[in-house]
């Protein structure tokens, strides 16, 4: 896990008294094709090197061997450029976990970058899978934190330890929750709307059998509190 | 004409655009953790041993021309 420095800003939008608790980087594994390319023309680059000029000293001497070098260290250098681009994209690819929201930095390209933000009470679940040989043995995995409503859900693949990943999430949610009363009497924030709604429709139900005589209970929905901004 | 320097001059300006790009994203977009930085100085460094070397030989090379080359290979 990486250590959270909180008298810094990790995004954009962080307000200022917002917490970080957790910054969720794709595991290594996801941009090992990458380094296994560019580990494959470094190899090609030093067979042209010290291989062929031993085996064919004729062809790579005098005016050609300082353009075979030349072409060689180009070769190595654009090489680095591919690995430290593909670095970058992993590195700026993260999600943040602070105590009000749930932030996603999506780098896709140089200059292709999504930022989505939501607000901890729209998370609804997290779930943690795990697909194939190698996510079981290096403990990586897909972490799925479903919102409420129309909102996309928010998915973070090849992150290391998952479950752990998704226990945090929801801990941190029902913190959240508690502490701007969105939790309580056995109502879930995500059962409020729903109960809101069937508290209306038992009402008016109620209000059509009722009489001056033999009045009904009203059926108060919950109301949650507004979440600081 | 020195096509080699031609060639190597068009590498180099693909290589510094894309080197630059990379360095500015990094600076504006970089976390607090220092990694961001302290990897764009390893590249930086390695990528200036790669172009030294490159520069020392198309030093050398810099009268090479394609017949010389042709006739430099035995052909």
């Amino acid at each position: 896990m990486e250590q959270i420095d909180n008298t810094k800003k990790y995004f954009e939008s962080q307000l200022p008294d917002e917490r970080v608790i957790l910054l969720i980087r794709r595991h290594f594994l996801a941009i090992l094709p990458y380094v296994v390319t560019a580990g494959l023309f470094y190899l090609l680059g030093l067979i042209l090197v010290f291989v062929l000029p031993a085996l064919f000293p004729a062809v790579v001497s005098g005016f050609s061997y300082n353009i075979y070098i030349l072409a060689v260290s180009v070769l190595f250098l654009f090489t680095t450029s591919f690995l430290f681009h593909n670095w970058t994209l992993h590195y700026l690819h993260v999600a943040i976990l602070t105590d009000d929201h749930f932030v996603e930095v999506s780098q896709a390209g140089m200059f292709s970058r999504k930022v989505s933000q939501m607000s901890l009470d729209k998370v609804q679940d997290v779930s943690a899978s795990q697909k194939g040989v190698v996510d079981t043995m290096f403990d990586i995995g897909t972490v799925d934190v479903q919102t409420a409503g129309e909102l996309p859900n928010f998915l973070i693949e090849h992150v290391p330890d998952p479950s752990g990943i998704a226990q945090q999430v929801m801990k941190i949610e029902e913190e959240y929750c508690e502490r701007v009363g969105l939790k309580g009497d056995g109502i879930t924030k995500n059962a409020n709307v729903t109960s809101r709604v069937e508290a209306v429709q038992q009402n008016i139900a109620n209000n059509q059998d009722a009489t001056d005589e033999n009045p009904v209970p009203v059926i108060e929905y919950p109301v949650a509190q507004e979440p600081p901004q | 004409m020195a096509i080699f320097l031609l060639i190597y001059v068009l590498f180099m300006i693909v290589w510094l655009a894309w080197s630059a790009t990379i360095t500015y994203v990094i600076l504006k977009y970089h976390y607090p953790d220092n990694i961001g930085l302290s990897r764009l100085g390893i590249y930086w460094a390695v990528s200036i041993v790669f172009l030294v070397v490159s520069i020392v030989f198309i030093a050398r090379a810099d009268w090479v021309t394609v017949p010389n080359f042709i006739a430099s290979m035995g052909v």
